[in-house]
């Protein structure tokens, strides 16, 4: 269930950590779900160096507006991107921060989780990304993991899609872990 | 000298009628007594003869200049395109049916000024057109403006104090960017035009044909090199057949070469996309 | 249904009418279309060409096109200012093909990532001298594809070049859609009005029917050049106008978004009309009286439809991401009935819902607007 509708997911994080994929990823798994999609991106050397951003909305009706202005659910998985696309959120929306931001930048009202660590410990760090996606759904209810499975299956590679899927597991653990919540 | 005579050798007294090849509907040609553009298109059109085409599957496309209206007298069918671009439409035309034969007909401003980029990449793709290059030395259409071809010290209306650019080879331009035939004459040399086009036609691939042609009205003219017949022998003083000894084309003087400078059977282009076609059949998901 | 990317459901809906050759040169945010293109074409036993340039690359439409082939190319503002040319000559050799541009920030490299509709003017008037064309442009991913069915179907159909604006926005969003069966017009070559190659409805390739002779010079109905005699040339020009303005309801297509009781109208199109959408939801539960038309069809500009709604509302509002392009053509249409107000941006922004709305307020209850006043608010960060 949406906990907003429509609801708005802002995915951002640095080049090259998936972001863009992620957003797909619950794009296709929110109209498996039976919701309107809409999914847009920053575009061009923005996406390519610096920060990388990539938006989501989810609703039961037609969506007019296709851009989220302000996110009820925000990642940020670089620092980059959590200085850049780190202060818009919604009234009542959720922020989640990746621990290695907190490093250099003093993070407020914030989840702040160690996906990027999960990801290693599940294989590799380039699926911090779908870490993330388990965060996701852990805590919003949004979709469900079966959907996100099965959009998991069309679009990730294949030789990939194990590690894939235990990512998804372990971003889920590490969300229902009580320390982190209010980090 | 007035444009819109007939042209004496597209309808010559003696020899074979070339009428059929004709389209009368669009005689007279709009070419000055005297200019070699007409001797040029006679030697296409009794190539299209020698070589027994369908005229019905045979597309003559053209420039934009005097050359370039050489179409329209071609009684196969005749696209008319825009200034330089007669190869780019010729690609499209021959992509989309490789079944037919497409035969370009261009000046030299056409070829290499403005239409330079089309020219390189046709060459470079090896696309199995034949390119008849109508070097005249000089733009016709618009009243004697000097063309990348012009050789330095020559007058035009735009270089009355003599050119300062250097000029373009066409061949040797042909060659450095790949065309798999390139070939010469002038149309002091008759025969050969008729011969060249004919080999141009049937080799698989690009065939750049550039024949040496005269432009009284203007050329001529302008550098007092007098009338059609003093500018044949004009032509056959400027060049010289090549030898079986490799050329050196940077020791040329002002010299051109003519002949056969490369006939090579590289794989062509409709051919290689015919093969990716094949190739994807059955592994690609069309849906 | 299907998550599919704007520039996806171009491509997919060009194959789907039959499109089977495509030449283009690489930009964004029109490179997506070249690539699936270049993907599916060869299976479908179809031809992918990446020419030189823009220049080339409609060439090489057009001549496909006489090798009797539907056929497309795809680019965004830099190129489509190249391939002017080549719309004239497709105009004047009456060659059906279609040319997306999906249009960017401009003038000259501009915005290259960034969405515009500044190339609304270009479309019709980009080629030197009078000539027919069609424009049209689409607001959402599933209309998208319809209206590049409909671009190829209408091209066919009148044998005129058509032109479908795309934004970078709408290019590279994906969203959830249900593609719809949708009827596929065939090239007509069968010699309906006599063997004329121009003029005609019938659309003879080379190879097929007479010899053709096609110039971009001022021609007869067989072809031959008429430079002298300039009615002639006008005969054919007027006809082909005439042809669209005749079957102009079948040209125009529209969204009517509760504008049928609105006492306040927003005229958009393309991207615009998504916040403008939203805006009016927004006004609508508020009990305020305000309606969109959302238009498809560009060119010819469908004026009687905006005069008769120009007779029932109090005013219109035209936000448009350029500094006013379309408001030309429909201010001349509308003469005076009701006040027309502009709002206008370029700097690669999309309008938000929130400025609609207070565009909007500001004429109903002002009767004027400031724009700067708005567009600033946001840009300062309040
Ligand atoms: C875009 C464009 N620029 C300029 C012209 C004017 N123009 C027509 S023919 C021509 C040059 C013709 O010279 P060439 O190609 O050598 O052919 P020739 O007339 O000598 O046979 C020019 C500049 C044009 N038609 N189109
Ligand atoms: S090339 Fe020269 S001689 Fe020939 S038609 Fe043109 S102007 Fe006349």
């Amino acid at each position: 269930m949406l906990p907003k509708d429509p609801y708005h997911v802002r995915l951002s994080g640095r080049g090259g950590q998936g972001i863009l994929l992620a957003g797909i990823l619950v794009a296709e798994a929110g109209m498996k779900e039976g919701y309107n999609v809409v999914q847009t991106q920053s575009y061009g050397p923005e996406a390519r160096l610096g920060a990388s951003r990539c938006e989501v909305i989810l609703s039961n009706n037609e969506i007019a507006f296709p851009e989220v202005e302000l996110p009820d659910f925000l990642l940020c998985l670089s620092r980059d991107a959590y200085v850049k696309h780190g202060r818009e959120l919604a009234d009542d929306g959720l922020r989640i921060v990746e621990q290695q931001v907190t490093r250099e930048e003093k993070v407020n009202d914030a989840l702040v989780i160690p996906m990027i660590e999960a990801a290693r410990e599940t294989g590799q760090e380039i699926v911090a990304n779908v870490v993330a996606l388990g965060v996701f759904i852990e805590l919003t209810g949004a979709i469900s993991e079966k959907y996100l499975r099965s959009a998991m299956e069309e679009r990730v590679k294949p030789n990939y899609l194990d590690m894939n899927l235990k990512a998804l597991q372990k971003g889920r653990e590490i969300a229902k872990k009580d320390e982190v919540k209010g980090g | 000298m007035e444009p819109g005579a007939w042209s004496p050798l597209l309808m010559p007294k003696k020899g074979k009628s070339l009428e059929r090849y004709l389209r009368m509907s669009q005689m007279p040609t709009l070419w000055c007594p005297g200019c070699g553009h007409g001797n040029i298109a006679r030697g296409m059109l009794q190539a299209f003869d020698e070589l027994h085409l369908n005229l019905d599957q045979t597309v003559v496309i053209g420039g934009i200049g005097c050359s370039g209206r050489t179409p329209f007298y071609s009684n196969t069918n005749a696209m008319h395109t825009t200034h330089g671009r007669a190869l780019a439409f010729g690609t499209g035309i021959k992509m989309a049916n490789p079944d037919l034969t497409v035969v370009a007909t261009m000046g030299d401003g056409d070829t290499a000024a403005i239409g330079g980029n089309h020219f390189i990449h046709s060459c470079r793709r090896n696309i199995d057109i034949t390119a008849i290059v109508f070097n005249n030395s000089i733009y016709g259409m618009t009243g004697g403006q000097f063309a990348p071809t012009t050789p330095q010290d020559k007058k035009s209306s735009t270089t009355v104090y003599g050119n300062i650019d250097e000029p373009f080879d066409i061949a040797e331009l042909a060659m450095a960017a790949g065309a798999s035939f390139v070939a010469r004459t002038t149309t002091f040399d008759f025969q050969d035009t008729t011969e060249l086009i004919k080999k141009g036609i049937q080799h698989h691939g690009f065939s750049v044909v550039e024949i040496i042609t005269q432009c009284p009205t203007y050329y001529g003219k302008i550098n007092k090199l007098g009338n059609a017949v003093d500018m044949l022998e004009y032509e056959k003083d400027m060049t010289f057949p090549e030898e079986d000894e490799p050329i050196d084309w940077k020791e040329l003087s002002g010299q051109m070469p003519l002949g056969i400078f490369r006939e090579e059977q590289r794989s062509e282009y409709t051919d290689r996309y015919r093969e990716l076609r094949e190739s994807q059949k059955s592994k690609t998901d069309v849906t | 249904m299907r998550l599919i990317q704007g520039n996806e459901a171009c491509a997919l809906g060009a194959l789907e009418a039959g499109c089977r050759f495509y030449a283009g040169y690489p930009i964004t945010p029109a490179s997506e279309i070249m690539e699936w293109m270049a993907r599916k074409l060869p299976a479908l036993d179809g031809t992918f060409v990446q020419m030189e340039d823009e220049i080339a690359s409609l060439a090489a439409v057009i001549g496909a096109s006489w090798a009797g082939k539907k056929a497309m190319t795809a680019t965004s503002g830099p190129g489509f200012s190249l391939m002017q040319e080549h719309v004239g000559y497709a105009a004047m050799t009456e060659t059906p093909c279609v040319i997306v541009d999906s249009q960017r920030g401009g003038p000259s490299t501009g915005l290259p990532t960034l969405p515009s509709q500044g190339d609304v003017m270009q479309a019709r008037w980009g080629t030197h001298g009078d000539h027919a064309v069609i424009v049209l442009t689409a607001s959402s991913v599933l209309d998208t594809y319809v209206m590049t069915v409909k671009a190829f179907n209408l091209s066919e159909t009148y044998r005129v070049p058509v032109v479908l604006l795309l934004d970078a926005t709408i290019s590279h969003m994906r969203e959830n859609v249900e593609l719809p069966e949708l009827e596929i017009v065939e090239r007509i070559t069968e010699a309906e009005g006599g063997e004329d190659i121009f003029g005609n409805r019938a659309f003879f390739p080379f190879g097929v029917g007479p010899r053709k002779v096609v110039t971009g010079l001022a021609h007869d109905e067989k072809g031959k050049p008429e430079t002298s005699r300039g009615q002639v040339g006008e005969r054919l020009l007027k006809k082909a106008l005439d042809r669209l303005y005749v079957d102009r309801d079948h040209i125009v297509s529209y969204k009517n978004y509760q504008a049928g009781d609105a006492k306040w109208l927003i005229l958009s199109y393309g991207i615009t009309s998504r916040p403008a959408r939203a805006a009016v939801d927004k006004m609508r539960e508020e009990g305020e009286k305000v309606g969109l038309i959302d238009l498809q069809t560009l060119w010819p500009f469908p004026d009687e439809l905006v005069q008769s709604y120009s007779e029932k509302v109090e005013g219109i509002l035209m936000p448009e991401l350029n500094l006013g392009q379309l408001i030309m053509p429909a201010k001349a249409a509308i003469e005076g009935r009701a006040p027309v107000y502009p709002f206008n941006r370029a700097d690669g922004k999309l309008f938000t819902p929130a400025e609609i709305i207070e565009a909007m307020r500001e004429i109903m209850y002002n009767g004027k607007l400031d724009q700067t006043a708005i567009l600033e608010q946001r840009r300062n960060g309040k």
